[in-house]
């Protein structure tokens, strides 16, 4: 099969050329470049959701609760499950997609397990291009779950068109948490696990932080949901649609397609050019010779870091 | 066969016994040796399965059975890999469990090229999944 075949294959929807093209990708693989290439004019329909939030709030619950709300809903959803590599190993138990199991066989529905490993691109760009691919080959929502620690979780969250930040009533620590940063990338928080104590608290917790960030454009929806029940899902979703209606609003929608644009180019251009860059440092004789007077103390690290720098530009 | 990135393994559990211990060490045993693992959970359907290792793409399936349906359940998974266009001649199967020894040849001969009795050593499984993909 030559690649425009296959890339034709993908925007008719067959499930197989598409799983095999994400592994392409995962790989960052040529014959995956040239497939996104030939796909990616057929992309900018699908609602691309993130949800986010510690290990263990359970976002894959809620996951699952959702995609069953969106099959009452006809819609096709598709699930990019991002689950940490082991730092000592790389190896990884992928366990998000256990908890939505029974959906599997559902048409309307595709769940793909990612490891965060750490390729030549970083998790966030491999997460794209995989979005890109479902939403080519007509997914009506794509739904990306992430921990939410790091780095790579917020490029994550600014890559998806709506994020929804999932807490628990009792973690204190976690909405505190909420205070730096987290208000910035969301644009629905969803208490999950109310059926426990506290819940009423932490929401009126989260509506404090809201009302008090002034400087947002959209004013974040906040609400309870208990997923282990599937309860408070529909009102999930409608607020999801809400945000997704106001996103795509005529002049909303261009603004946003090139902030989204903006932000997937530049987390490209940031892993290339560190990869670039860290091989021409690896393989430079200064760099080993200015490494080595870090070493025995004659030069320091910043100072180190500078001349490697300036060697370079 | 080399592969450019990490082992993709499924780990599934067909039949109706609701033991996973053995499944969940096994999984957790190839996370430690660098593979990257999906377990699906107990009961699962042949078609549960073919679907998940189309949606997934994995390069391995293991599956674990104690139920002695294996002889009835395994060429149904077969069917099903291939009614989904998954050559399995390129994704390398594997089973656990309680498989008697008269049914270890038939077993093998539908494509289950590793056979791991119970009191396996996990090392053997990695190592029969590390000489394949090298
Ligand atoms: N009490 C309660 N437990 C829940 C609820 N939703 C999920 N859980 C449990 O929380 C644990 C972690 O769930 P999981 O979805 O894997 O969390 P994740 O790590 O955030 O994806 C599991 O034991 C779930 O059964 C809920 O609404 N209420
Ligand atoms: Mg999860």
């Amino acid at each position: 099969m030559n690649i425009s075949e296959w890339s034709q294959n993908i925007l008719n929807g067959n499930k197989r050329s598409l799983s095999r093209a994400i592994t392409e990708i995962e790989s960052e693989t040529e014959t995956g470049k040239k497939i996104l290439s030939n796909i990616y004019s057929s992309t900018g329909r699908a609602q691309i959701i993130g949800f986010t939030g510690s290990a263990g709030v359970g976002k894959s619950t809620l996951v699952r609760a959702v995609i069953k709300e969106q099959i009452l809903r006809k819609k096709k959803t598709a699930v990019i499950a991002i689950d940490p590599s082991s730092p000592f190993s790389q190896g990884a138990i992928l366990g998000d997609r256990i908890r939505m199991q029974d959906l599997t066989n559902n048409e309307l529905v595709f769940i793909r397990s990612m490891a965060s490993r750490k390729g030549l691109g970083g998790l966030a760009s491999s997460s794209v291009n995989v979005m890109n691919l479902f939403d080519a080959a007509g997914f009506d929502v794509v739904i990306i779950e992430t921990v939410g620690a790091g780095q790579d979780e917020v490029d994550i969250a600014n890559i998806a068109q709506t994020t929804i930040i999932v807490a628990n009533p009792s973690a204190g620590d976690e909405i505190q948490s909420m205070k730096s940063g987290l208000m910035e990338i969301g644009q629905i928080f969803a208490v999950n696990k109310s059926d426990l104590p506290g819940s009423d608290a932490a929401l009126a917790y989260i509506n404090a932080l809201i009302s008090l960030a002034t400087n947002l454009e959209w004013t974040p929806i906040s609400l309870k949901v208990i997923a282990r029940r599937e309860q408070g899902i529909k009102e999930l979703v409608d607020a999801i649609d809400m945000h997704q209606s106001y996103l795509r609003e005529e002049t909303n929608w261009l603004i946003h397609r090139k902030e989204m644009a903006k932000n997937q180019v530049r987390s490209l251009i940031k892993s290339m050019s560190y990869n670039n860059l860290l091989k021409i440092i690896e393989n430079n004789e200064i760099t080993d010779k200015v490494i080595t007077e870090v070493a025995s103390g004659v030069t320091d690290p910043i100072t180190a870091a500078e001349i490697i720098m300036g060697e370079i530009s | 066969m080399k592969l450019n990135q990490a082992v993709k393994v499924l780990i599934a559990k067909p039949g109706l016994d609701g033991h996973d211990r053995g499944a969940k060490v096994v999984a957790r045993s190839l996370r430690d040796a660098g593979m990257e693992v999906i377990y699906t959970g107990i009961r699962q359907t042949p078609k549960m399965i073919a679907e998940t290792a189309l949606q997934e793409d994995v390069n391995v399936v293991g599956l674990s059975i104690l139920s002695g349906a294996h002889l009835e359940i395994f060429p149904k998974i077969i069917k099903e890999m291939e009614d989904r266009d998954i050559n399995i001649n390129e994704v390398l199967l594997f089973c656990g469990g309680i498989i008697p020894d008269e049914d270890v040849e038939r077993v093998k001969k539908m494509g289950f090229h590793g056979v791991f009795g119970p009191g396996s050593d996990t090392r053997d499984i990695i190592k029969f999944i590390n000489d394949f993909f090298s």
